[in-house]
């Protein structure tokens, strides 16, 4: 781990990871009596030293307990998480209900518009000068009084043969 | 393995230190917690100012800048036939505009909108400068552009092009029943018809919704803030089919005659329900009114423009005998012969002279004189009581805009001859929907039916209003039987032209002088008119058909206006299925040399009394002046060589009669010669 010592005091670091039973620590050396150097920089007074630690001999104890405690603690953050997620998914779908709301809305407008152009349409192509424009160019005549019959539907709907009835 | 640990420590120095290094220490810790102190509750004190203070202002132009407020449309409520065909609807549209302050690059601008929307691109810049000169922040570019227009801009997403929903009103059917229907402007207000007289059921009124939008201003909630009430849909009695057919045979007929204009309705006579109501020359309300366009286009002549009625008001005249003398149709009727001396005027029979002849027959003939004697029995106390009764002199109320009630002076103004001249439809004048009402009145048994053109308003059946009892049962039913007689009888003057196929009809033919205001005479124009219903046992439908301005024997209401009047029943018949009554080909009757269609209720009398017609000119408009056109010279002494020379001189066409000295002139001298006029002279030894 680099720190701000170990920048400023490599050499120390080093000498002491590597002697550090056998080399007394040495102490800084006071710089208040030296007039020409700089002012002492911040945590020049840390120093750094490597200790070895064989740990090869420990044995880690079983400890049902602390499994236990993480399972929880997962459990716990799991349920926590959920709880989260449930109360902000309603103001989420919310959000995504209402931009998808917008754009049905603005496709029921929009279909709305169109029908209303479609029945300006559907009654301009019925209209009588149209029609009778059409019947001339086919050659109809116009149908003579009583010519024409008017059939009443029977009740299952049809319309046939029930002029006399 | 051993480890190889870094250990850090701290010489022992805070233990050696000095007093003044912890007293300093400690006084940096207490200023950097005073420090955070201060930072936190100038941050307390703003989030106080922010949520407390003013969370009002605050949350106001929160909501300014999320919200955004939305137009819910009202479209104007549309208008249909009494078969549920729309007349007139309203379709969404856009109008484009732009702020002229903002746009990048004007010349640009202006060749882009001028391209999509067919302008011109120099007036177009034209109008964007100006407005940019005089800091205008608004111009409309183009109002109500069509889909494509629309679709082709948007496409383009230019920020500085901006739309505004509008509404674009639609008369699917053009100028099919035009005057009735009226029509919109810009803003959708009606300005005619029934667009105008119930604009305040047909205008919807525009909600208004506050939409919560995201940063790209894509909508995420929205809220109601003023509801969208939508126009009152309208269903009018009118049936498009026969409206059709009225407005097609008017035109033919007042083309044949060359004449100025008709008008032309068919009623119910039985609840008064208008089911076709044409005037000619027509419009189409989906074009707005041009610059140069003849304004008379747009009158509604049924209902707005009275005239003299003529002969037709004879009927009013044998009705009021049938119910106040003991006069039947039967009784001899004197007409002296075709003159008739009264004080101060002598009136001819238009045509030829009849003897005695019973009064079915004057009705037949239309005998002036004879119908001048039936009044004279009547009385004017009740032929003034009669003709108020028919509804004359007062409106229908059948709900257009600008309805005319006519003219018929009071019982108090009248002069010597008034009697005479009312009882052959002079000083009086009508609108075509008064004598159809009145019409309807004979039809159906002698009610008078209030006419209706509203059939239902939304889903609800707009009542017939109860109509009023005017003739007894028995003198309808004869006026209907003598009004058969002028179609069916080989004398009757419709005989030639209104007898129908398959059904039995009944009418009266009508011509009258038109007066004319300005040069206060009345011209060799006429009226033509007829009015008529068929079948006669039960009736289902009365016509009335008026054609304005025919001239020669043509352009009498036999000629003119009989044909109109069968070529519309018979279709009208056949639409609504009415059954026939008389065999399919009607027999063929032998014209009679003695048949004369000529009803013309003379008119030139020689009058003392003002003109009803020049009289409500002056109620509605004031005397009309014509000072452009050129003073007719006074003739009367004058040889015709002087006559000739005179009008050669002054280019006035005259038209010469007789021999001798310039006796008498039509128009006098000193009256304004209309366009198109001749003098008539007459010479005499």
């Amino acid at each position: 781990m680099a720190t701000l010592a170990t920048y400023f005091r490599k050499d120390e670091a080093v000498f002491y990871s590597e002697e550090a039973a056998a080399v007394p620590v040495r102490r800084p050396v006071s710089r208040a009596a030296d007039p020409y150097r700089l002012r002492t920089l911040p945590n020049e007074d840390v120093y750094f030293f490597c200790k070895r630690i064989d740990n090869s001999r420990i044995q880690k104890q079983k400890d049902p307990r602390s499994v236990q405690q993480c399972w929880s603690a997962i459990g716990a953050f799991a349920l926590l998480a959920v709880l989260l997620a449930g109360a902000l998914a309603p103001t989420v779908w919310g959000t995504f209900a209402g931009y998808q709301l917008q754009a049905l809305k603005q496709e029921r407008q929009h279909l709305l518009d169109e029908r209303s152009a479609l029945e300006v349409d559907e009654a301009t192509l019925v209209s009588p000068a149209r029609l009778e424009k059409l019947a001339r160019e086919q050659r109809l005549l116009q149908p003579a009084p009583g010519q024409v019959f008017h059939l009443d539907p029977h009740a299952d709907g049809s319309l046939a043969l029930n002029l006399h009835k | 393995m051993p480890v190889q640990v870094l250990i850090t420590g701290i010489a022992a120095r805070d233990k050696q230190a000095p007093r003044s290094y912890v007293l300093a220490s400690t006084r940096r810790l207490t200023w950097l917690a005073a420090a955070a102190l201060l930072w936190a509750g100038i941050i307390f004190s703003k989030l106080v100012s922010l949520q407390v203070l003013h969370h009002k202002e605050y949350a106001r132009l929160a909501r300014q800048q999320q919200e955004l407020k939305v137009q819910i449309p009202a479209p104007r409520g549309p208008i249909f036939d009494r078969l549920g065909h729309p007349l007139a609807m309203s379709m969404p549209s856009e109008s484009v505009f732009v702020n002229p302050l903002r746009l990048p690059d004007m010349g640009v601008a202006s060749e882009i909108l001028a391209r999509i929307l067919s302008l011109d691109a120099a007036d177009l810049h034209n109008r964007i400068r100006w407005a940019y000169e005089h800091q205008r922040g608004f111009l409309w570019i183009k109002r109500k552009i069509s889909r494509t227009e629309a679709e082709q801009l948007r496409s383009l997403h230019l920020e500085w092009i901006d739309f505004q929903t509008d509404s674009d009103r639609h008369y699917p059917n053009g100028a099919l029943a035009a005057h009735v229907l009226g029509s919109v402007d810009h803003d959708e207000r009606g300005n005619a018809g029934i667009e105008m007289s119930l604009d305040g059921e047909l205008r919807g009124h525009a909600g208004e919704e506050l939409m919560l939008t995201d940063v790209r201003r894509r909508g995420i909630d929205s809220h109601l803030a003023t509801q969208a009430h939508a126009g009152m849909p309208l269903t009018l009695t009118i049936d498009s089919r026969i409206q059709y057919a009225a407005e097609r045979e008017l035109a033919k007929g007042v083309q044949a005659q060359h004449a100025r204009s008709g008008s032309l309705i068919v009623m119910n006579p039985y609840n008064g329900e208008i089911l076709a109501l044409a005037s000619y020359p027509s419009f189409d309300p989906n074009e707005p009114p041009k610059p140069r366009e003849e304004a008379s286009r747009r009158f509604d002549l049924a209902v707005s423009v009275p005239f003299e009625p003529g002969s037709v008001f004879k009927v009013v005249t044998l009705a009021a005998a049938l119910e106040t003398t003991s006069l039947n149709p039967e009784s001899p009727i004197n007409c002296n012969n075709g003159v008739l001396r009264l004080p101060g005027r002598v009136i001819h029979e238009a045509h030829r002279g009849f003897g005695v002849m019973p009064m079915h027959e004057v009705l037949e003939r239309s005998s002036n004189i004879g119908a001048i004697q039936i009044g004279f029995r009547v009385g004017p106390q009740n032929m003034y009581e009669y003709v108020r009764r028919f509804g004359f002199g007062s409106s229908t109320g059948v709900g257009l805009p600008a309805e005319s009630a006519g003219l018929f002076r009071k019982l108090n103004r009248w002069g010597k001859t008034s009697l005479a001249s009312i009882s052959m439809g002079q000083e009086v004048s009508t609108t075509s929907i008064q004598l159809a009402r009145a019409c309807a009145a004979i039809a159906n048994g002698g009610l008078l039916v209030k006419p209706r053109l509203l059939l239902k308003n939304g889903d609800q059946v707009v009542p017939a209003s109860a109509p009023k009892r005017i003739l007894k049962p028995e003198t309808a039913i004869t006026m209907r039987q003598m009004m058969e007689g002028v179609v069916i009888s080989p004398h009757g003057t419709g005989h030639k032209n209104a007898r129908l196929e398959g059904y039995t009809s009944g009418g009266k033919t009508g011509t009258a002088q038109i007066f004319d205001i300005r040069t206060h005479h009345y011209t060799h124009q006429y009226n033509a008119s007829f009015m008529g219903f068929a079948p006669v046992t039960n009736p289902a439908l009365v016509i009335v058909v008026t054609i304005n301005g025919t001239t020669g024997s043509a352009g009498y209401g036999a000629g003119a206006a009989a044909p109109v009047f069968k070529a519309v029943a018979t279709e009208a018949l056949r639409v609504l299925d009415v059954p026939k009554d008389l065999p399919d080909a009607a027999p063929d009757r032998k014209e009679p040399p003695s048949v004369d269609a000529n009803d013309l209720a003379i008119a030139d009398l020689g009058s003392s009394e003002p003109n009803v017609m020049e009289e409500l000119a002056a109620q509605n408009a004031g005397p009309a002046t014509d000072t452009a056109s050129p003073k007719v010279p006074n003739f009367r002494g004058k040889t015709m060589r002087a006559v000739v020379e005179e009008s050669s001189a002054t280019g006035m066409p005259v038209l010469l009669e007789g021999s001798g000295i310039a006796r008498f002139q039509v128009p006098s001298a000193g009256s304004v010669l209309r366009e198109g006029e001749r003098i008539r002279v007459e010479f005499a030894r």
